[in-house]
Order: structure tokens, then sequence, then C-alpha cells
């Protein structure tokens, strides 16, 4: 049970967001108010949240952004105009 | 005679005869010859008929003609008859055949004048002359000439719309298709297409390399016209995995970093429709160092999977575990240490709940057995690195450390820290499970003893000087022949040549030991024990073996014996070499007393059935048994009892009487019987004496 995925809020929310998408989620009538409850509970508490977080959260951030997205120099996608026919093959024939 | 000179009549005549006969040529020139002179409306029409009729018989020649050069392929001599054969014909499909040969015609015609605008190095006529010659259905794949002329000419993109349709086998072919493709800007797939071909010419290689470049280049530009990450990817991975990229260094490095980016935006979006099956396929194979943020990628990856598939399950138990142990993951697990460790806690309860769910089979059996092994191990890590601090990196389980290549850092850690361990026995054991043969010792706790023996035999040898993996070894051995004992496998002996070291290192062992073959009641496991005693006592005598040694002897003695497999005097010579080993064995020492006594028992009582009292009075004084010499007595009193009661004479009854006392007061005069004996002959004496 992903309580993030039933509340439909991402794993930065506030106490404040987890309760008003509760309440939002009970009006949506999507899920039963015993899961919505035990939802918002799981990420009201500090320890049980931690546990959630780490059982289903991703954020791609932290590995993104160790990365270089620098174009590297000396490729240029036009090199492909410098190819010419080669006939070696056709020898083969 | 003068010949009679035909008239008109008999020109007539003869035309109607040969117009009966249906040899409508003659009958024509007859009736031709009587119309010049009768101007007959009924003869026109005949003669009308008549050519008709010739007419459509030379068109039937002709049409076999034509057929006839059709089959030859002499398709100018076909088409000329069909065409003279229309004159005379107005049948249509003699039309449709002349349109048909005429295209015919000019396809062939088409075909020779394609060879000859190709040699003439005029391609795209060449090309298009191909395309019409292969419409015509003439032989030979005339489409593969005709892209390849289009190739020439340089008019790519219809080169590849006409190779795109054809099977490519030759090398040529392929060339021709990869060029139009490249030229046409689809540069990955023209790579798919060369790398199918098995060449070594260097041209040729550049050529790949320039394609390969282009298409790091054509990656960017994709990229930054936020193109699709999941084709980004898998094109720079494949771009990355070529055997010469054409990339020098730092276009690699970075090329790296943008496949890495690619990959995690592929997560991403693959993590919201929780395919993690194949996020795991993006992460694997898994790198052996991990930065903490991926080891917790994988440790929930894992665990999603060994939701829904038991077989995960011991893939995920070391990812989990140093996740959860890692002090930098934990930071974000709450902000002060008694948070940290309830989340940890609950962590592992989470897992160890995820696999007791899954118990009811081999995965979740073995699972169990695993995250036990593991949990106890990185604890004890975690509790050992907590002193260095600037080792804490190093907190992982056994198997953690196996495919991350820490196992030597962590088994220096754990030789450094030797005052830690309570004992040999903890400094050892944590040190082997970290070492090469680590993985067997887990083997061996699910019972897997011969794949555990398997894979430490194929461990190579130069790895095996380490004191812990010698420990994990002889423990191998060891675990693996007890079991051999108890499943009374003959050849546990060819395993047990180490455990009288194993011993020396770990005396608990021992003990171990000594408290299983003690329990053991049937003779046959006792048997392989008293082997493996044997042995021990050999190689590394001391007390406690002897004693069991002794023990095990005495007792499978015993078995034999109530099983009726021994005989009394080989269980004696049995229980006497017990006791000459051990000889407070009390257990021998009372079977062996029983013995003596059941023996001399035996004795005594062939010899009073033989009426040898004396020699039943000598076994009764010579033993050291009172039970014998209450025997004796109680053999005594019967005789004396029932001497009473016979019809024998008194003289004969005083003979025996005085037979009988003779022997027994030489055993006890003090005995009651042996005084009831005494006074009897007394009286008699009296009596006699009166």
């Amino acid at each position: 049970m992903n309580p993030f995925k039933i509340l439909s809020i991402g794993f930065n929310a506030s106490k404040k967001e987890i309760i008003q998408a509760s309440a939002r989620a009970m009006r949506e009538k999507k899920y039963s108010g015993l899961k919505l409850a035990q939802a918002q509970k799981m990420l009201l508490d500090p320890v049980s949240r931690a546990v959630q977080e780490f059982l289903y959260c991703f954020d791609a951030a932290p590995f993104k952004n160790r990365l270089s997205l620098k174009r590297p120099g000396g490729l240029n996608r036009t090199d492909i105009a410098t190819l010419t026919r080669l006939t070696i093959f056709d020898e083969e024939i | 005679m003068k010949k009679r000179k035909k008239t008109v009549e008999d020109v007539l005549a003869r035309a109607e005869k040969l117009f009966q006969r249906g040899t409508f040529p003659l009958a024509k020139k007859e009736f031709e010859k009587a119309q010049k002179k009768l101007k007959r409306e009924d003869i026109a029409d005949k003669i009308e008929i008549c050519r008709r009729e010739a007419g459509r018989l030379k068109a039937k020649e002709l049409i076999k003609q034509a057929r006839k050069a059709e089959k030859r392929s002499d398709l100018n001599k076909a088409l000329s008859c069909f065409e003279q054969a229309v004159l005379n014909s107005d049948e249509e499909w003699i039309i449709k055949k002349i349109g048909q040969l005429k295209v015919q015609l000019g396809n062939r015609n088409a075909l020779f004048a394609a060879r000859e605008a190709e040699a003439a190095a005029n391609y795209e006529k060449a090309a298009a002359l191909y395309a019409r010659a292969d419409q015509a259905g003439e032989t030979g794949n005339l489409l593969l000439k005709k892209a390849k002329c289009l190739v020439r000419a340089e008019k790519y993109t219809e080169a590849v719309t006409t190779y795109k349709v054809l099977s490519l086998a030759d090398s040529g072919d392929r060339y021709d298709y990869g060029l139009a493709l490249a030229k046409t800007g689809h540069i990955r797939a023209c790579l798919d297409v060369w790398d199918g071909i098995d060449t070594a010419d260097v041209m040729f290689a550049e050529q790949i390399r320039t394609v390969r470049r282009c298409l790091a280049a054509d990656l960017y530009d994709r990229f930054e016209k936020k193109g699709n990450p999941v084709v980004i990817y898998h094109d720079a991975h494949y771009l990355l995995n070529s055997a010469d990229p054409g990339l020098n260094e730092n276009q690699i490095r970075l090329l790296k970093d943008l496949l890495e980016y690619c990959k995690y935006e592929c997560i991403n979006e693959l993590w919201e429709t929780e395919s993690f099956d194949k996020i795991a396929d993006l992460l694997e194979p898994a790198p052996t160092n991990m930065m903490p943020h991926l080891l917790t990628l994988y440790a929930k990856i894992w665990f999603n999977l060994a939701t829904n598939d038991g077989k995960h399950l011991n893939t995920l138990i070391p990812f989990w575990l140093t996740a959860v142990y890692s002090r930098q993951i934990a930071t974000k697990f709450g902000i002060d240490t008694a948070t940290r460790e309830k989340v940890r806690e609950k962590l592992l309860e989470v897992l160890e709940n995820l696999i007791k769910k899954q118990s009811d089979n081999e995965n979740g059996q073995q699972a169990l057995i695993y995250l036990k092994i593991e949990n106890k191990l990185i604890r004890e890590l975690s509790h050992l690195a907590d002193e260095r601090k600037d080792r804490t990196h190093l907190v992982c389980t056994p198997l953690y450390a196996l495919r991350s290549g820490q196992s030597d850092d962590i088994i220096d850690l754990i030789r450094e820290k030797r005052a830690f361990f309570m004992d040999t026995r903890q400094y050892l054991e944590t040190g082997a499970y970290y070492s090469a043969a680590g993985p067997c010792l887990y083997l061996i706790k699910s019972h897997e003893y011969e794949k555990a023996i398997d894979i430490l035999e194929a461990l190579p040898p130069e790895i095996r000087s380490d004191e812990f993996f010698d420990y994990a070894a002889k423990l191998v051995y060891f675990e693996f022949s007890m079991d051999c004992i108890v499943n009374d496998e003959s050849r546990f002996m060819r395993y047990f040549k180490t455990v009288p070291a194993l011993f020396e290192m770990v005396p608990a062992y021992e003990e171990q030991f000594i408290a299983k073959a003690i329990a053991v009641e049937d003779w046959s496991t006792l048997k392989a024990y008293e082997e493996a005693l044997f042995y021990i006592h050999k190689h590394r005598p001391s007390k406690a073996i002897r004693k069991t040694l002794s023990l095990v002897m005495t007792q499978r003695a015993m078995a034999l014996y109530n099983e009726g497999q021994l005989g009394r005097k080989a269980m004696q010579a049995l229980t006497n070499k017990a006791l000459q080993l051990y000889p407070e064995n009390e257990m021998a020492r009372g079977a062996l007393k029983s013995t003596m006594i059941y023996l001399e028992t035996q004795e005594m009582d062939q010899a009073f059935r033989r009426h040898k009292l004396s020699k039943a009075g000598r076994i009764a004084r010579q033993t050291e048994f009172p039970e014998v010499q209450d025997q004796y007595f109680d053999y005594v009193e019967s005789i004396f009892e029932d001497l009473q009661k016979t019809d024998f004479s008194q003289d004969e009854k005083l003979l025996i009487l005085n037979e009988v006392y003779a022997s027994a007061k030489t055993v006890d005069w003090k005995h009651p019987v042996v005084g009831k004996m005494r006074m009897l002959l007394d009286l008699d004496s009296e009596r006699k004496y009166e």
C-alpha cells in the first residue's frame, strides 16, 4: 500500500498537504475511508513516513545533478556529408 | 478426244462443291470466275463468305505460329503473327495479347537499356529501367540493381525505400543500404545495417567511426530537442558498447553522463507506472561501487520485485540491509539517532515480514536463513566500524561486500579489531563470512552441503591462504562430514581430515561434536561416530575425546548386543577396550560388570548342573561381584531345600549335604544357609553318637 499514491501527493508533501489530500480523497471516494485513514496515519507519523519514503519514493535529481550535459566538442552530425561511396564491395559481386 | 470447254455452270457447280466442303479460298476463286459472267447477287454474297472464312483460317494459322514463337521467347515474331492474325479476326483477346507482347518487348528492351545505362554510369536512368524491367517480371533481383543504381546516383531517399522491402544478404547491398540510411539521417539504422558486414577494410572502418561520431552528435541534437529519453538511452548505450565508438576519452566521458541522465529519466517514467522489472533491467549489471542514493534505489526496486516473486529475495537482502545500516542513508530517516534507529528497526521488520510471507516456499525459507546471517553480521560490523568513523562505508553484508569488492577491506578491519570479538569463534566466523569462502557458509546454513563443497573446491588456490578462508573451509568440511554421518554416508572420512585442526581452532565445535555423538542411539550412526572419534583421538587426543570415544564404543557394543548382533564375550572385549581408553567410563564399567556377573553365573550354573560343587564354590569364592555369591547361595539354598523333600535315604542325604556344606563354607561360612546345613549335620552326628 503506497500512501503517496492513495493520497495522490508528492513525497515532499507537508502535513497540511497530507490532510488536505485526505479530505479531497474522501470526497473522490476512490479508496475506502479505512485505507485513506491508514495512508494519512502512515504519513503523519515521522517514523512511519520515513519508512514509506524509503519504500515508495524515487527522486531522480540526486542522480542527474552530478552529471554533465555539456555537449562534447568535435562532434558534428554534418560529417555524414563527407561519406563517399566505397567500391570495395562492388568487387565481390 | 477433245476436252469439253467448261461452261459457267460447271464453274459455279465446282465453286458450290468447294464451298460445301469448306475449301473457301478455292471456292472463292471459282465463284469469282462465275461472277465475271453472271454478275449475280447471291454469288457476290458467297464470295464475301468465302473471303471472310478464308481470312479466319489464315488467322488461325497465324495464331498457331505466334504461340510457337512466344514459347521460343521470340517475342518479335509472335507479335508479328498476332498482328497479322488480328487483320483477319475480330477476337478481342488477340488485341490484348498484342498489347501484352508489346509491353513485354518494351521491358525486355528496358533491361538491356538498363544495363547499358549502368555501364555508361547513367545510374538514375538505369535505376528507372531496372524498375521497369522488374515490373515485367524479368528474372534476377532487379530491385537490388535498382537500389544500387539509386545509391550511385545519390538518390538516397528512393534507395532507402527500395532497400527497405528487400532481404539483404550481400555485404555490398548492406553497405549501400547503410550509406543511403546515413545520408538520409537514419544514423543508428545505418550502424545496425553496417554492423552485420564482416570486413577488415580500413576505409570502411573509418566510415563506421565517422557515422558513430555523427550518432553521438545526433544524440545531443535529439536531447536538446527533448527527444524520447528511452531511445536516446538505448542509442547511447549501443554507441558506448561498440568495440570502437570513434570517440575520444572526453567525448566518451560526457556521453556516459548523457547515457546516465537519460537512464534516470527513463527510470522516473517507469517508476510512475511501477514497471519495476524494466527498471531492474536498466540497473543491471549493478556497479561495484554504489553511492548511497543508488544503493537505496536498488533496495527499493528489488523489494518491489521480491513482493511479487520470491526468487528476488536473496538479491534484495544484501541491498536492503546495507542500505538500512548505511550511516549516510540513515540521515534521511530522521534528525536524531533515536528516530533513525526506530526507522531502521521498522525497515528490518518490513523485510522480515516480506520474507515470512513467502516462508511456505523454498525461496522464502532460504531467504529467512540468509536474513538471519546477514543481519547478525552487518550489525556486528556496524558496531565494529563505530569505533572507526572513517570506515563506516565498509558497513555492508558479506554478500554485498563480495559484489562490491569490499571484502578485503572489511577483513582488514575485522583483523585490526580482533579485541572487539568475544572469542576466537566469533572472530573467525565473522571473518569467514566475508572471505571468499563466505558463500559456502550460507549454503551450509541452508543445508546445501554438496553445493558448498563444489563451490569451495572450485575456488582458485591463491585465495586460500587467509586464516578466515581456512576456517571457513574447515567448517564446511566439518559440517559436510556431520551431514554424511547423520545420513549414514561412508564418504564422510574424506572431508574429516581437517576436523582436528578445526577443533584446535575452536574447541566449541569439539563440544558440539561430542554432544551429538553422545546423544546418538542407533548402532550404525554410532559406528560412524566411533570411526570419526577414533580419527580425532589419533590426531588430537584429548580427555574429552577419549572419554567420548570410550562411551560411544560402549554404547555401540551394548546396542549391538541388545540387537543380538554381538555375543557376550565380544561385548566384554569391546567394553574392556573402551575402559582401557577411559577407565572412569562408568557406563563401560557397568556394562562390563553385568557381563562378568552374567558369565560367572552361567559358569557356576553349569558347574552345579554337572555336580561340580567345588568348582561352583570356587567361582563364588573368587568372584569380585557379591551378585555372583548371592546367586551361589540361592543355588545352595534351593539344593538344601530340595534335598529335604527328596525320598533319598538319610545317609544319601547326609552325603550330599556334607559335600555341599564343604563347598559352601569355603565361600562364606557365616552365611545363614551354611549355618543351617552345619546345624543339621551336627544334629546327625549327635544322634549317631547317642
